[in-house]
């Protein structure tokens, strides 16, 4: 293996990732170039970046999955190597190798590697082949409704459409009777094609309420793998993961071993370097299955960064330059409990809708334990282009309990006015009992929640929301005059906002 | 002091709103407010200090309020507009008609009602797709299809009129 320089890196994303990634390169003394749409141009990782430069309009495939553009970029502005952050073209085989081949070095895994392990259907049939238990199911793509209704009746509903192309839960439906199958594969199909630009999808057994537990695995070009332990991603609503804890509640030290050794030995059989995560669900007998491959850096590596203490973006950075890595399996030592709530633009209070709008306030909580990645700021505007995701919370503690309360204190604190969102979402999960006492799986949300579970305000609240929105409106002069009273009762006169003017 | 109807979900709740005084359903509270930077408000009320930001919606009388952490939908009428709404609804009598409107922006993804169909309250109108995610709008009662304004493939902006449902 060639060693290779790394002076400056383009970095072909955007959001809370751009800037993950922004901090490592800049802590590792790397020039940064950050590309992004004209909506994204006041972003924040268009601001940490030493350069920038704007790459089309706001639709993702303008932008930032315009893949020669990026790379043209990359070459006029001097970089050595781009960091594909996760989603958009992250697990792009065909980019990973146009980059390669433009001598630029591309931070992941070879394209072949990806295209091996980041295919599903792919991944599942080498994953049998060495002796790993896959979910029951197809290892090809399905393309028609026949093939599909014959293999549903074979592994029985409900099954699973899933994107051979990409994860995240796009693209994915459960099916429970073969009437739905039909309209199930054209809405996972079209969902698939627009996340990844790819719409092959395939089918395996839907194995209710399990539990999804993954591996995180670095792995240099000398054939030296090591894993840094598990997450538990359980907490999904419609197949995206909201909160994620390491370690996992569910498993005992001779799983975690039988667990993370089929992760090394995959990775290592199909001679992948870099970062990967390999995921795994387990039914309720503590069987595991491998589900499929994530060939990046993950959204919820920090937690993963907060036990063990190695930058995983630096890690990759290093091994992209063609380093060994300089500890082994030994050298890694787990320490106590860190949990992530992914904060969402979206409304609990309305069906989960997206909601988009400027930020006008921002108060982010702080403090020993406590860490958020984000990509947003105070006046940011959250446009309907990209993901909803905003900013990830992320609690450390010397026990499971430490983490859980740092984390619900946190999320109390935390301040996010202009914009719908999860918080009260995610602080009302936290506290379940269920999920104090560790037992739950992917059934959670929809066994437990519903909105009638969240908060109401209190009546203080109501008072206080009754008293801003008349003040506002009686500001804006809409009509409304007021009978006078006595004005001259307050110290705060100058500032106070005045109902007569 | 005037008098407000204030509507939060199903609840009515009469108001008399004054110079830092407020009636809510006969209790009196007295409180301060600061207006701060962005059109935030400080208010404090008792011995408590929240802040507090508002969006007027499009008829200037649903509000959009944030206090701390919670978000809460008001609405607002004011004695004429209680009296105007009365008005409408005994002309309208029972030929009402509901404009569903895009709760964001996005692209139609598929129309799954067709012209004068007969709806129930619950069924999938539309799909739209925003933030990558297919969302169905559904209807918010029984109805028939009056109108369809939009088509498959074409990009909303947020709030404009999709669909008209007329009672039935």
């Amino acid at each position: 293996m060639i060693k290779r320089s790394i002076n400056k890196i383009l970095i072909s994303n955007r959001g809370e990732i751009a800037v993950r990634i922004i901090k490592s390169c800049s802590e590792m003394g790397i020039k940064t170039v950050a590309v992004y749409s004209d909506i994204d141009k006041h972003a924040v990782h268009v601001r940490l970046a030493s350069e920038s430069y704007c790459i089309g309009s706001a639709p993702a495939r303008e932008s930032y999955l315009n893949q020669d553009k990026i790379i043209e970029i990359a070459k006029s502005s001097g970089c050595d190597a781009i960091h594909p952050g996760y989603g958009f073209l992250s697990e792009n085989p065909s980019f990973a190798k146009k980059v390669e081949e433009n001598n630029i070095i591309f931070i992941g895994p070879s394209a072949e590697a990806m295209k091996l392990m980041g295919d599903k259907t792919s991944a599942r049939t080498f994953a049998k082949k060495i002796g790993v238990p896959i979910v029951p199911g197809t290892t090809d793509p399905i393309d028609n409704i026949t093939d599909a209704q014959r293999i549903a009746e074979e592994i029985s509903y409900p099954v699973l459409i899933k994107a051979a192309g990409g994860g995240g839960g796009k693209g994915m439906r459960i099916i429970n009777k073969a009437n739905d199958l039909e309209a199930g594969l054209r809405a996972s199909k079209s969902e698939a094609l627009s996340a990844f630009s790819d719409g092959r999808v395939y089918i395996e057994k839907y194995i209710e309420n399990p539990r999804h537990i993954e591996v995180q695995i670095l792995a240099d070009a000398y054939g030296n793998v090591v894993h840094f332990g598990e997450r538990e991603c359980s907490i999904q609503r419609r197949h995206q993961k909201i909160i994620e804890e390491s370690p996992s509640t569910y498993i005992d030290e001779k799983i975690r071993a039988d667990l993370t050794q089929a992760a090394v030995s995959l990775v290592k059989e199909a001679g992948y370097t870099n970062a990967g995560t390999v995921e795994f669900i387990f039914d309720q007998n503590k069987k595991f299955y491998f589900l499929e491959m994530n060939t990046r850096l993950q959204v919820e590596h920090p937690i993963t960064e907060m036990r063990v203490g190695y930058d995983l973006v630096k890690e990759q950075i290093e091994i992209a330059k063609g380093n060994r890595l300089d500890f082994s399996q030994k050298d890694i030592k787990f320490e106590g409990h860190a949990i992530e709530c992914r904060i969402y633009a979206e409304d609990p209070y309305n069906s989960f809708f997206p909601s988009t709008g400027k930020i006008i306030n921002l108060r982010i909580p702080s403090g020993l334990g406590i860490r958020d990645d984000r990509g947003i700021e105070e006046k940011s505007e959250v446009s309907p282009y990209y993901d909803p995701l905003i900013s990830k919370l992320i609690s450390f503690g010397k026990t499971r309990e430490e983490a859980r309360n740092r984390m619900s204190v946190a999320l109390k604190q935390y301040r996010l006015i202009g914009l719908k969102n999860n918080i009260n979402f995610c602080a009302w999960i936290i506290n379940q009992p269920k999920f104090i006492s560790g037992e739950y799986d992917t059934g959670f949300i929809d066994k437990y929640f519903s909105v009638n579970e969240l908060d109401k305000p209190s009546e203080e609240i109501i008072t206080v929301a009754i008293i801003a929105a008349l003040t506002k409106l009686q500001k804006n002069n809409h009509n409304l005059v007021e009978v006078s009273e006595n004005k001259s009762c307050s110290n705060w006169k100058n500032k106070k906002i005045d109902s007569f003017n | 002091m005037e008098h407000y109807k204030i509507t939060i979900g199903e609840k009515i709740i009469d108001t008399i709103f004054g110079l830092q005084k407020i009636i809510i359903d006969d209790k009196e509270f007295h409180f301060t407010t600061t207006e701060i930077e962005n059109e935030l408000i400080d208010i404090h009320l008792g011995n408590s200090l929240h802040q507090a930001y508002c969006l007027i919606k499009n008829n200037s009388i649903d509000v959009e309020v944030w206090v701390d952490n919670q978000f809460i939908r008001i609405k607002i009428e004011d004695d004429r507009a209680i009296l105007l709404n009365r008005f409408q609804t005994n002309s309208a009598n029972t030929q009402g008609e509901i404009s569903i409107n895009a709760p964001m922006p996005g692209l139609v993804k598929k129309i799954e009602i067709s012209q004068d169909e007969i709806v129930k309250q619950g069924q999938g109108l539309v799909i739209l797709e925003a933030m990558k995610m297919e969302n169905e709008i559904k209807s918010p009662q029984d109805g028939r299809i009056k109108e369809i304004r939009i088509e498959n493939n074409t990009t909303v902006e947020k709030d404009q009129t999709l669909i008209i449902i007329e009672a039935i």
